[in-house]
């Protein structure tokens, strides 16, 4: 037993892998939050007209908003005058650039990541954005893409690119006063991928968004828009590490998913922000807004999301089954280990008739950590046989973490189903020795038992990223249980 | 092989075992039996280093070395294979997972290379045919949803992947009926080798007649209190315990 | 019928009512009263109360649609006869149970219940605890004595027949002592203008309480009312709740256990039709290790009724060996009825079984059709297949004659509202 838990004290001791900062000289908008600087960022971008008023529009009603308390998360009071709410490498200009233009300490700091950006040394077969702060690095295999008419670019190349195509989607899933720090990233966004797939066409590759966040004292406020014309198919990964620092740093996305007709999108997350020190000291704060709207018939939004980072997470990403038949996912995986604090879970809302969701949750505590499920199931009158089947697991390993489960099942119609189905359990001691007695040890034993409570969620990855989530489920519980 | 000698052990603070001593010479099977609070499954779960079995007295040494201070995963890794009288189920875990898993923790372990995913599947195709294990159990979580008799022939399994010197199988007999028992007694027998050792430990004799050990040996009170050939089974299947106990003491 | 209430009107209708109280008693409603004052009457803002609006009903003006129904009958019981929130001695036999009128203990300065009331309290900040303890004046208070057995049930019945009192607030306190065992029934029928009743109860070591609600109350009868226990060590509360709804029908059971081997079953059923509302709520705190609850709330809503569960299992730090198993299921029968379940776990120790399961649907559509191809009509076949969703939860009631007395009830309900129930909007 002592023996077992001094092995795992050292590699509790380990830093975390991602904590390095990067050293580049950046520019940065002034400090605070004001209208100033939302037409600094603005400007910065280039936008057209309407997307500054659009901007000033959504912090002139963020002034009048405040923060939401029902989470079960708890942390001081957030000063956003106290904050950078745009930061990017100095030397990197108006726009992204070929990767032969790119700053090489970027280059070095994202091979770094384990995310090579020449196209030589990818992953076969996954395109990549990358989002250093509060600007895009680069992005491959554009070219590729473009061939089938893929468009896979940032947000602000976007909306100077394709204009009508932003305006006539963006802040339609996430309306820009939706909540408090959606409607803060409607003002300051200041980065973020742009999907468009066209009608009928399979995107021959996953896409990914890497998102670093550098810079101290500063924010980022990413915005990703994903627009899947008919009958068209697209899986999206992102993944997102940032330097351990003492300070805590908020990150405040939009997410913003559109199926049409018979269109299908999953959406992957790896998000291994970094969660703070063994005694909560620093970490990301995680504020994010994810929503899916499976507006024509048929359609399908599924998300994945591996969340093992953070020092408060909160968030739920949904989907609106509007159409005929369309389909609603949400696999999960919430690890909260030392004083991490996670609230997160989904909205499936039933609109369309015969729409259909699952929802699989596994939330592994640990430590001190507290860790939420919470989630809504909502079944209009007209959402005739409509279905819904949701499994919340917990998994509590020591004594001075918590579970919770806070469902919210609504039913207007009598053709609906809906089951719930929720389990508590600790890795028992018999599992444990089981394991042990056929030579496997503790660490590699829970991880074992652990990466098996979450399999469910773990198939629904992409196979490249599959295998490096279940190394990370396994280093993020590392001095878990002794 | 394995030398027991005046081996005293607590649980949670109670003398379960007092004084037990046993010698297992390589390439010979034993059996332990004995009545119900014997110290039967504490003897296993002691001799496979299970936390909580705290040894205060005597010694425990397996190819002469101290087994004792070594956790349970060096223990495996040393040759010693502990068949559990209730396999556990591990949701999501494959079968095929978790015996990869061991096979090369073991490996790594012993400073050996350890086996590539093909090797690996080539190994367990043979093993599993032979003990009628079918491709789809092995995809299975383990142990989930199995019968009682698919659960031992796992262990048995196990066991032959593992390729230990000592082999312990507690009570394995527990709830097989008879052509469940024949099948895991055969495998057991294909792998008695010179340099491979069983202790066997059981309520009942029946079990016996399928895995004819070499010596019996009956624990009472925390002790070995008689040991005899394969007629000690026979004549405590017609006396009973307490008479052939009670004629000892 | 029921006139709109407010906050202040609650606490006007009071004033000057609450005569002859002990000093203890009047400072213990005056401390309540301020609570209330400051907390106000809850609405939908308030997440407990997502699901049941009360400032909202208890604004509008209800009239009552069909006769008033009346309280079940328990023949054979001590008896304590409320009419219109008003104890009636006469008519009542509490006396020989060893029970005592609130009022008598409320105007006793020394009385040994003194810190019983208003003693179990399992839950902080609650609007309506303390508008209860503020202004309650009726009530029954009963000590079973250790190791003695309560021969008969104790039956409080509320009848509401022609209440037009904008608030009535009633209080009862059960306390069992050691080894002591009771059955308390609580039967509600009419239509309160606004009632709430807060029953508290305190279970000793190894003492057993049976614990049975039966509401009926009328289409515009607005009731809020709460049982508080604490439950001791290896002591047991067993329960079976059913409702009919109203314009406003709220139970809510807030239990703690409190000793080690403590242990709560609940079996809950509600039926609702018309435009009724009626809201099941639990809090079961285990405070301890080694503690067992066990519910299961079955609900069927036609028309446009609403029917809410919020069930919350809380396991406090160190609650090791906890066993929380918690069951909801509720058939729609219509298009206009609503149903909303939150299941919730709140749980700080690791050795748990903690589980809840929830479901929201239709009758089985084949076995209705296989009902009506045998020549069974519509309407009796869909009584009996109501009746089979709530045989399950029947069976489960171990006690003969509570169990007796919840079929009477689900059946009584079924051969009075067949025709509402069939017809499917």
């Amino acid at each position: 037993m002592s023996q077992q838990a001094e092995t795992l004290q050292e590699l509790a001791d380990q830093k975390y892998k991602y904590g390095f900062v990067t050293d580049i000289e950046s520019e940065f908008a002034p400090k605070g939050l004001n209208e100033e600087i939302v037409r600094f960022i603005s400007g910065k971008k280039n936008e057209p007209g309407w997307m500054l008023e659009w901007r000033l529009d959504a912090y002139r009603r963020w002034l009048t908003m405040t923060e939401p308390k029902w989470a079960r998360v708890d942390y001081p009071p957030i000063d956003f005058q106290d904050s950078y709410y745009f930061a990017a490498p100095k030397n990197d200009s108006d726009k992204p650039k070929n990767l032969d233009e790119v700053d090489p300490e970027l280059l070095k700091t994202y091979e770094k990541l384990g995310i090579p950006l020449s196209e030589q040394k990818m992953l076969a077969g996954v395109a990549v954005d990358a989002v250093f702060d509060s600007v895009s690095v680069a992005t491959t295999f554009k070219a590729k893409l473009e061939e089938v008419g893929v468009i896979f670019c940032p947000l602000s190349e976007a909306l100077a690119k394709h204009p009508e195509l932003v305006r006539k989607y963006l802040g339609t899933v996430v309306p820009v006063t939706d909540n408090y720090y959606a409607t803060l990233n409607s003002a300051v966004f200041s980065e973020g991928s742009f999907v468009y797939v066209p009608e009928g066409v399979r995107c021959p590759m996953e896409l990914s968004t890497y998102f670093r966040i550098n810079a101290s004292k500063t924010g980022q406020f990413e915005r990703t828009l994903i627009i899947a014309e008919k009958n068209s198919y697209v899986s999206y990964l992102e993944g997102c590490t940032a330097p351990m620092r003492d300070e805590n740093q908020l990150h405040a996305a939009v997410v913003e998913l559109v199926a049409l007709e018979g269109a299908e999108i999953k959406y992957s997350t790896v998000q291994n922000w970094y969660p703070g020190d063994e005694n909560g000291k620093g970490g990301i704060y995680n504020f994010v807004t994810k929503r899916g709207d499976c507006r024509g018939a048929n359609s399908k939004i599924s998300w994945t999301q591996v969340e093992t980072g953070s020092a408060i997470t909160w968030k739920y990403p949904s989907c609106i089954l509007r159409g005929d038949n369309s389909v609603g996912e949400f696999y999960s995986i919430a690890i909260a280990n030392n004083c991490q604090q996670a609230d997160t879970g989904t909205k499936m809302i039933h609109l369309g008739k015969n729409t259909k969701s699952r929802i699989i949750s596994k939330g592994i505590s640990a430590g001190r950590a507290q860790n939420t499920y919470r989630g809504l199931v909502s079944v209009h009158a007209k959402a005739d046989g409509a279905r819904n089947f949701t499994q919340c697991d917990s998994l509590l390993m020591g004594s001075r973490c918590g579970a919770h489960t806070v469902p919210y099942i609504e039913s207007h119609n009598p053709g609906a189903i809906v089951e719930h189905e929720a389990t508590t359990s600790k890795i028992s001691d018999d599992q444990l020795f089981y394991c042990l007695s056929r030579g496997i040890g503790t660490e590699e034993a829970v991880a074992l038992i652990v990466n098996g409570f979450c399999r469910e969620v773990l198939q629904q990855l992409p196979m490249e990223f599959a295998v490096e989530a279940q190394k990370l489920v396994g280093i993020s519980l590392e001095g878990s249980v002794g | 092989m394995l030398e027991i000698n005046d081996l005293h052990v607590s649980v949670h603070g109670k003398d379960i075992l007092k004084g037990l001593s046993l010698t297992v010479p390589p390439g010979e099977v034993h059996a332990i039996m004995g009545p119900n609070g014997a110290g039967k499954s504490t003897t296993s779960y002691t001799l496979a280093g299970r936390d909580g079995y705290d040894v205060t007295q005597g010694s425990i040494r397996f190819k002469g070395e101290d087994m004792v201070p070594l956790p349970p995963e060096e223990r495996a890794a040393k040759g010693i294979f502990l068949a559990f009288q209730y396999p556990l189920e591990i949701p999501g875990v494959s079968t095929l997972t978790f015996l990869k898993s061991a096979v090369n923790a073991q490996a790594r372990l012993r400073g050996e290379k350890e086996l590539d995913a093909v090797q690996f599947l080539k190994l367990i195709r043979e093993t599993a045919k032979g003990l009628n294990i079918s491709e789809e159990m092995l995809k299975r979580s383990l142990n989930v949803g199995f019968s009682g008799g698919e659960k031992k022939r796992n262990e048995v399994l196990q066991m032959a992947l593992l390729k230990p010197s000592l082999a312990i199988l507690d009570e394995t007999d527990s709830g097989l009926d008879i052509d469940a028992m024949k099948l895991v007694a055969e495998g057991v027998n294909a792998l008695r080798a010179p340099d491979r050792s069983f202790l066997v430990i059981t309520h009942y004799q029946r079990l016996l007649d399928y895995i004819v050990p070499d010596h019996i040996h009956i624990l009472a009170g925390g002790r070995i209190v008689k040991s005899g050939d394969k007629s000690l089974a026979l004549q405590l299947e017609e006396q009973g315990y307490d008479a052939v106990i009670g004629k000892v003491a | 019928m029921g006139d709109a209430i407010s906050t202040g009107s609650l606490l006007e209708t009071a004033t000057g009512r609450n005569t002859g109280a002990a000093d203890w008693a009047e400072a213990l409603r005056d401390r309540s009263r301020a609570e209330f004052a400051a907390l106000g009457l809850p609405n939908r803002r308030l997440e407990a109360w997502r699901y049941s609006d009360l400032a909202r009903a208890l604004s509008e003006t209800v009239r009552e649609t069909g006769s008033l129904p009346t309280c079940h009958d328990m023949p054979g019981a001590y008896s304590a006869i409320f009419e219109n929130g008003i104890l009636d001695e006469t008519q009542s036999s509490f006396r020989e149970a060893g029970a005592l009128p609130l009022r008598q203990i409320l105007a006793d300065p020394a009385s040994p219940f003194v810190g019983h009331i208003g003693g179990v309290n399992p839950q902080d900040d609650h609007p309506l605890l303390s508008l209860n303890t503020a202004l309650m004046e009726e009530g029954i208070v009963l000590r079973v004595p250790a190791g003695t057995t309560l021969e008969q049930p104790l039956h409080l019945r509320f009848d509401w027949q022609a209440d037009t009192i904008g608030g009535r607030h009633l209080r009862v306190l059960i306390l069992l002592e050691e080894g002591a065992k009771a059955t308390l029934v609580e039967t509600h029928g009419g239509s309160p203008s606004f009632a709430t009743i807060v029953t508290e109860v305190r279970l000793a070591k190894n003492s057993e309480l049976t614990h049975v609600r039966l509401e009926r109350l009328g289409s515009s009868g607005r009731q809020s009312a709460m049982t508080l226990g604490e439950i001791g060590a290896s002591a047991r509360y067993r329960a079976f709740y059913l409702s009919e709804g109203g314009h406003f029908s709220r139970h809510e059971a807030l239990l703690k256990l409190a000793g080690e081997e403590a242990q709560a079953d609940i079996e809950g059923a509600s039926l609702a039709t018309g435009t009724r509302h009626c809201d099941n709520t639990t809090i079961i705190t285990h405070a301890v290790p080694h503690t067992t609850s066990q519910q299961s709330f079955r609900g069927v809503l036609s028309g446009r009724a609403r029917g809410a569960y919020q069930g919350c299992i809380r396991v406090a730090p160190d609650a090791q060996g906890t066993d929380a198993r918690q069951m909801s299921r509720a058939l729609l029968l219509s298009h206009r009825a609503e149903a909303a379940t939150k299941p919730e776990l709140e749980i700080f120790a690791d050795d748990v079984k903690c589980a809840h399961g929830a479901t929201i649907g239709e009758l089985d559509a084949d076995a209705l059709f296989f009902l009506r191809a045998r020549g069974i009509p519509e309407a009796e076949a869909l009584s009996i297949l109501i009746e089979a969703f709530f045989s399950e939860s029947l069976a489960m009631i171990e006690n003969d004659h509570l169990r007796g007395l919840a079929t009477d009830a689900v059946q009584d309900w079924l051969s009075s509202h067949a025709s509402e129930v069939s017809s499917v909007e």
